[in-house]
Parts: C-alpha cells; structure tokens; sequence
C-alpha cells in the first residue's frame, strides 16, 4: 500500500472515530434524559419546569384543581399535533408505574384539557431512571382524580384522616411515618 | 415531585385548589397526605435529602435537554458529514491504490 494509501486510510479513520463519538455523546444524553434529537417535525417541548423552556402552571377553575408539569410536549398522533405531559420522577427505579405517579399523570391530562380542549392528548408520560411510561386517562383514572381532589377538598379541616391502604411497604417509604400512629412497620 | 405551582397572577380562589402533587400524595397514603398537607408536619430527614437529590436530577435534565437542543442537530449533521467523508478517504485510498 502507497504511503498517500495509508495516510487517507488514517484520516478516514479519525473521521469515523469522531462522528462516532458525537454520535456516543448523543445516545447517552438521549438514554439519560428519554428525548431524542430529532431532525424535523418530532416531539417539541412547549413548557418546562426544568429550565429549558419557561413553565406553564395549569389551572381548572370548575374542579379547583392545579399543577405544573415538568414538561409539556407537543407530538404527532394520528395526524394532529397534541399536548402531552411528562413527569419526571428521577430517583424512582421500577418496572411497573406507581399509583401516586398514575394519579398525578391523570391530573395534568385533565387540566391540559380543561385549559386547551382539544389540544390535550389523552395520556401522558412518567420517566422513571428505567424507562419512561404512558399512561392513559381512562374514564376510571379520570373518576379516581375526580375522586381524590373531592376528598382532600372535605379532608382539610379533618382532625384526623385515617391510613388508606395496607401496603407496608408504603409506610416503610413514608416520609410522615415519624408521626404516623397508623404505621404498618 | 412535590413542587409549589405559583399562584402569581391567579385569582385568589386558586388558593383552594388541589394541587396535582398533592393529590398523588392522597393516592400514596390519605394520612400521609393529612399530615403532610393539612397538619403541616415536616418530612424525614431522609426524605428532605430525597427531595433535593430529585430537585437536582430535575435541573440536570433540563441542562442535558437544553444540551441537545443546542447541540444535537448540529452534531448529527457533523457525525453525518464525518462518516462521509470517512467513506470518501477509503474510496480514495483505495483508488490511490491501484
């Protein structure tokens, strides 16, 4: 092989070897944070609790209910562009979605709705540290939501709200056990 | 993650509203949620210390986001452009070659 040979053979080489690092730096990032760098249409962030873009405090007056997403996305789906919310719950590590999370989920689709009708997706996302997950606002999410604010709306001024679950696994997380008098642990 | 919605430049009924923090506390545990929310009692020290290991993996995200939104399409036009040019050098080192 002539020496030109193996000098542009090297310099292919180092081509190749930094477009693949970009390209390394770029999965990591999308790994860690669940966005891909999309070139084109693709998912865009519309508000933001983490400072990328300016966040957006959702309200619906006729439940009284209000919330800030992490983000609120805007995506394709099934050929119209529709708001979508995403919570982070970083510190989290598991393969199934937890209740609360669902909960809270279901409460920022109601509110995309109340405030942009028919802009709002019908689901939202969670991402945990593994992964990230959708949830649905099914009719019965939407009665359990309803539900709940209902309750904490005639608990306030409750001297006393009893343990509404037989999870000791829950208490064992619970960052009120101290002065829980219901603790299953 | 339980953040405060302001209620800057809202009507002062929003001082009632449920906030969608809150009512993924309710969904945990309605007592943990009393004496939380209602009771005002303070968390664990673990919990506090949970609290900001997740306010800060919060403001990461958005620094790796706002990374790639600065950065990621630029990076892949030049990953693309590299691999090209990758593939023209070996072409021509073939070519050179013969």
């Amino acid at each position: 092989m002539t020496s030109l040979g193996i000098t542009l053979l090297i310099l292919a080489g180092i081509a190749a070897t930094l477009a693949a690092v970009a390209l390394v730096i770029l999965w990591r990032h999308g790994r860690a944070t669940g966005f891909r760098t999309s070139i084109g249409g693709g998912t865009a962030i519309v508000a933001s609790d983490t400072g990328v873009v300016p966040a957006i405090v959702l309200r619906d007056p006729s439940l009284g209910l209000r919330g800030k997403p992490d983000y609120v996305l805007e995506q394709e789906i099934e050929n119209r562009r529709a708001l979508v919310p995403l919570e982070l719950k970083p510190t989290r590590r598991s393969r199934r979605v937890y209740e609360s999370d669902t909960v809270q989920v279901g409460a920022y689709v109601l509110l995309l709705r109340a405030v942009y009708g028919e802009r709002a997706a019908p689901f939202g996302y969670v991402r945990y540290s593994t992964g990230t997950f959708r949830i649905e606002l099914t009719s019965e999410l939407e009665r359990r939501v309803r539900g709940i604010v209902a309750a904490i709306r005639s608990s306030r001024q409750a001297a006393v709200v009893h343990r509404s679950h037989a999870v000791p696994a829950r208490c064992a997380n619970c960052a009120m056990r101290r002065h829980c008098n219901e603790s299953l642990v | 993650m339980a953040i405060e919605p302001s209620i800057r430049g809202l009507p002062a009924s929003a001082q009632d509203d449920v906030l969608a923090s809150e009512a993924a506390t309710y969904a945990f545990c309605a007592k943990a949620w009393h004496l939380e929310h209602a009771l005002r009692r303070l968390p664990s020290d673990a919990t506090v210390h949970r609290r900001s290991e997740g306010a800060a993996l919060h403001d990461e995200h958005g620094a790796r986001i706002a990374t790639i939104q600065r950065t990621g399409r630029r990076l892949v036009v030049w990953s693309v452009g590299l691999l090209i040019l990758a593939g023209v050098l070996v072409l021509l080192a073939l070519l050179a070659n013969r």
